[in-house]
C-alpha cells in the first residue's frame, strides 16, 4: 500500500480523491440548489398563475353573488388545480369548497412568500378580490409533495451522476497515470541496467510526450557522457595501477640490486682478505712439505692443511665470481639455444629417473654476447637446484629458450619442486644464503649465477611460491653483428 | 745469486714469499708499502720485483709506473688477491683479481699471479723472469 501511495499512479489517485473530497460536496450543494430553485420556481409560478386566473374569473363573473355557485366554483378549482383547499373571504364572510375542508389557519397564514421547506406540505396563496365595492381574498392551498418528490429524485440523480463521474475519473486518472508512468518505468529499468554495468543499455522510451521524450534524450546524453567518463576513469585507474605496479617492481629490483651490489662489495673485500691469508698458509705448508720426507709424521697433516687451504681458495674464487660486475674474459657472440642444449645434454648425467626434463628450445638463430663456459655453469647450477627442489618425488624441469618482444632472449628454467617463500626469494641471490642443511651446499651457486648473468648484461629473476615450484627467468640482450 | 724485492703490505705474505724463494737460491729483500719499495729498488736495483697491486698509500700500479719510468728493463711480477677496491682508483668498475692483474700488465708488469698461488708457480714464474 505504501509502495502504491509513493508511486506516480498512487499519487495521482490520491490527488483525485482529495479533489473529490474538497469539490464534490460543493458541486452537489450547487447542483441541488439549482434543481430546487428551478423546481420551486416552476411550482410557485404555476400556482400563482392559476390562483390569479381564478381571481380574475371571479371578479369578472357573478359567481360571487351566489354562495352556492361560489362553493361550486371553489370545488371546481380544487379538482382542476390540484389544490388542497380553496376558500374565499369576502366582506368578512368566508366560504370554502365543499369537497375539501378548509383548515382554520388559512386566513391567518395568508400568502406564502416562497416555496419554503419540506416541513410543511402546503403552499398557501392569497389573491385579493375586488368587485363593485366588495373586497376580499381568494385563498388556495397547493400540495408541495409532488415537487418535493421531484426534488428528492433530482438529488438522487445528482448523487448518482457525481458518483459515476468520480469512479470514471478515478479510472481515467489511473489510466493516465499508467500512460505517464510507463515510459518513466522504461527509463528506470534501462538506468538500472546501466548502473549494473550494462553500458550498452540505452535510455529510450516509446512515449510520444514531449516532456518524456526530452527527458529521455537528456538522460541518454548524460548516460553517454557518464559511460565515456567512466571508461576513461577506468582506463586511467588501470594505467595508474599498472604504472604503480611497475614502479614498485622497479623499486624492488633496484633495492635488490643495490643490496646485492653491497653484498658483492663486501664479498669482494672479504675475498681479498682471505686470499691474503691463504697465500702464506699455502706457501708455508708447501714449503714445509718440501722440507720433510714423505714418511714424516707431520706430512699427512700438512697435506690436509694444504687441501683445506685449497678448498678455501675455491670458495673465495666463487665469492669473487659473484662480486664481479663484468666478465673477466672477453664476451663473444654465442647461440644461447645451442649452449643450453649442450648443458642439458650434460645435465642428464645427474638428473635422476624421477625427474622429467622437458626442452622447449626456440630462438635457434639468436645470439647473445656471453661466455659459453659460464653459461654452461649457469644452466647446470639451476638444473642442479631444480633437482634438489623436486627431491625424491616425481617432478618436471622445463627449460625454455625464446625471443622476447624487448629484443632479448629469455632462458626459463622451471621446476615443480617445493618452491620458496617471498622472504627466501628476496635473499636467494645473496652469497652464502642457503635453505639447505649445513654441509649440503655453500650458498654460492645462485650468487654466482647472478654474477655471471649480470656480467653479461643480462637480468635474472625468480618467481615462486611454497609448494608450487619455482621458475628462474634469465634475460639477455640479443646480439646484432 | 738472483735478487728479488717483495713489496706487499701483508707481512706474512712478504715473509712466506721470502722464505720460499730464499730456499731455492734467491736473495730476497722486502718492503711494506709501495713508496718504500720504490725507494729500496732505486737504492739497490734487483733482478725481479714482486709487487702487490692493492696496497694503502702507494699502490702496485704506481710502483710499476715509477720503476718502469726509471728502469724500463726491470722485471716485475704483479700479484693480487682481487676484491672490490675501485675506490682506490684501480680501473673503476672492475673488482676481480684478473681485472687488477690486467691493469698491472697494461702498466708494464712482465708476469702476474693471482693469490693464492702455489709455491711451484711462484718459483717457476720468478725463475722464468730471471732467465729472460
Amino acid at each position: 500500500m505504501r509502495r502504491f501511495l509513493n508511486s506516480l499512479r498512487g499519487r495521482l489517485v490520491l490527488l483525485q480523491l482529495l479533489l473529490y473530497a474538497a469539490f464534490l460536496p460543493l458541486l452537489f450543494i450547487g447542483l441541488d440548489a439549482l434543481a430546487r430553485r428551478n423546481a420551486t420556481a416552476t411550482f410557485t409560478r404555476h400556482a400563482r398563475s392559476y390562483a390569479t386566473s381564478l381571481a380574475r374569473e371571479l371578479e369578472l363573473s357573478d359567481t360571487l353573488e351566489s354562495p352556492s355557485r361560489t362553493v361550486i366554483f371553489l370545488d371546481g378549482s380544487v379538482e382542476g388545480g390540484g389544490c388542497l383547499y380553496a376558500a374565499i373571504e369576502l366582506n368578512g364572510r368566508t366560504l370554502g369548497s365543499s369537497a375539501v375542508e378548509t383548515p382554520e389557519w388559512v386566513q391567518a397564514r395568508g400568502d406564502d412568500a416562497d416555496f419554503g421547506g419540506s416541513e410543511d406540505s402546503v403552499y398557501a396563496v392569497a389573491i385579493p378580490l375586488a368587485r363593485e365595492g366588495a373586497r376580499g381574498r381568494l385563498y388556495l392551498g397547493f400540495d408541495k409533495h409532488p415537487t418535493l418528490g421531484q426534488l428528492h429524485q433530482a438529488r438522487r440523480q445528482i448523487i448518482a451522476a457525481l458518483g459515476l463521474y468520480g469512479v470514471c475519473s478515478l479510472i481515467a486518472a489511473m489510466l493516465v497515470a499508467g500512460y505517464v508512468s510507463r515510459p518513466l518505468t522504461q527509463l528506470q529499468v534501462a538506468s538500472r541496467r546501466v548502473a549494473q554495468g550494462d553500458k550498452a543499455a540505452q535510455l529510450r522510451t516509446d512515449s510520444s510526450m514531449l516532456e518524456i521524450v526530452g527527458l529521455a534524450a537528456d538522460l541518454e546524453n548524460m548516460r553517454g557522457e557518464l559511460v565515456g567518463a567512466a571508461d576513461e576513469l577506468r582506463a586511467e585507474i588501470g594505467q595508474r595501477l599498472t604504472e604503480q605496479a611497475e614502479r614498485v617492481r622497479l623499486e624492488n629490483q633496484l633495492r635488490h640490486e643495490q643490496r646485492l651490489a653491497t653484498v658483492g662489495t663486501l664479498a669482494g673485500g672479504i675475498a681479498h682478505e682471505f686470499n691474503n691469508i691463504l697465500l702464506p698458509l699455502i706457501l708455508y705448508t708447501e714449503e714445509a712439505l718440501a722440507q720433510i720426507p714423505a714418511d714424516h709424521p707431520a706430512h699427512p697433516n700438512l697435506t690436509r692443511v694444504l687441501k683445506a687451504a685449497n678448498r678455501a681458495g675455491d670458495v673465495v674464487a666463487k665469492l669473487l665470481a659473484f662480486s664481479r660486475p663484468g666478465s673477466d674474459r672477453p664476451l663473444v657472440p654465442v647461440g644461447l639455444a645451442r649452449v643450453v642444449n649442450e648443458a642439458l645434454d650434460f645435465s642428464q648425467a645427474f638428473i635422476p629417473p624421477n625427474v622429467q626434463l622437458r626442452r622447449e628450445i626456440a630462438a635457434q638463430d639468436e645470439q647473445i654476447l656471453g661466455d659459453p663456459t659460464l653459461l654452461n655453469q649457469v644452466v647446470l647450477n639451476l638444473c642442479s637446484n631444480a633437482v634438489l627442489a623436486i627431491g625424491p618425488d616425481e617432478g618436471v624441469i622445463t627449460v625454455t629458450v625464446q625471443v622476447c618482444e624487448s629484443a632479448s632472449v629469455q632462458l626459463r628454467i622451471a621446476d615443480t619442486g617445493i618452491g620458496m617463500s617471498s622472504e627466501v626469494q628476496e635473499r636467494i641471490f645473496e652469497p652464502f644464503f642457503t635453505t639447505r642443511e649445513v654441509g649440503q651446499g655453500s650458498g654460492l651457486g645462485l650468487s654466482i649465477v647472478h654474477g655471471i648473468v649480470t656480467g653479461m648484461g643480462g637480468q635474472v629473476a625468480v618467481t615462486s611460491a611454497p609448494h608450487h615450484g619455482a621458475e628462474f627467468v634469465l634475460e639477455f640482450p640479443v646480439y646484432r653483428s | 745469486m738472483p735478487t728479488v724485492l717483495v713489496i706487499d703490505d701483508e707481512a706474512q705474505i712478504r715473509e712466506s714469499i721470502q722464505q720460499v724463494l730464499s730456499r731455492v737460491g734467491f736473495t730476497v729483500t722486502t718492503a711494506g708499502d709501495g713508496a718504500a719499495g720504490v725507494s729500496d729498488f732505486f737504492a739497490q736495483p734487483v733482478d725481479v720485483v714482486i709487487v702487490d697491486i692493492i696496497m694503502p698509500r702507494s699502490n702496485g700500479i704506481e710502483v710499476i709506473n715509477q720503476i718502469r719510468a726509471q728502469f724500463p728493463g726491470a722485471r716485475i711480477l704483479a700479484i693480487s688477491g682481487g676484491g672490490n677496491f675501485s675506490s682506490l682508483g684501480y680501473k673503476p668498475g672492475t673488482i676481480t683479481t684478473e681485472a687488477y692483474l690486467a691493469s698491472a700488465t697494461q702498466a708494464g708488469a712482465d708476469a702476474v699471479l693471482s693469490k693464492p698461488f702455489r709455491r711451484d708457480e711462484l718459483i717457476a714464474t720468478v725463475r722464468n723472469l730471471v732467465k729472460n
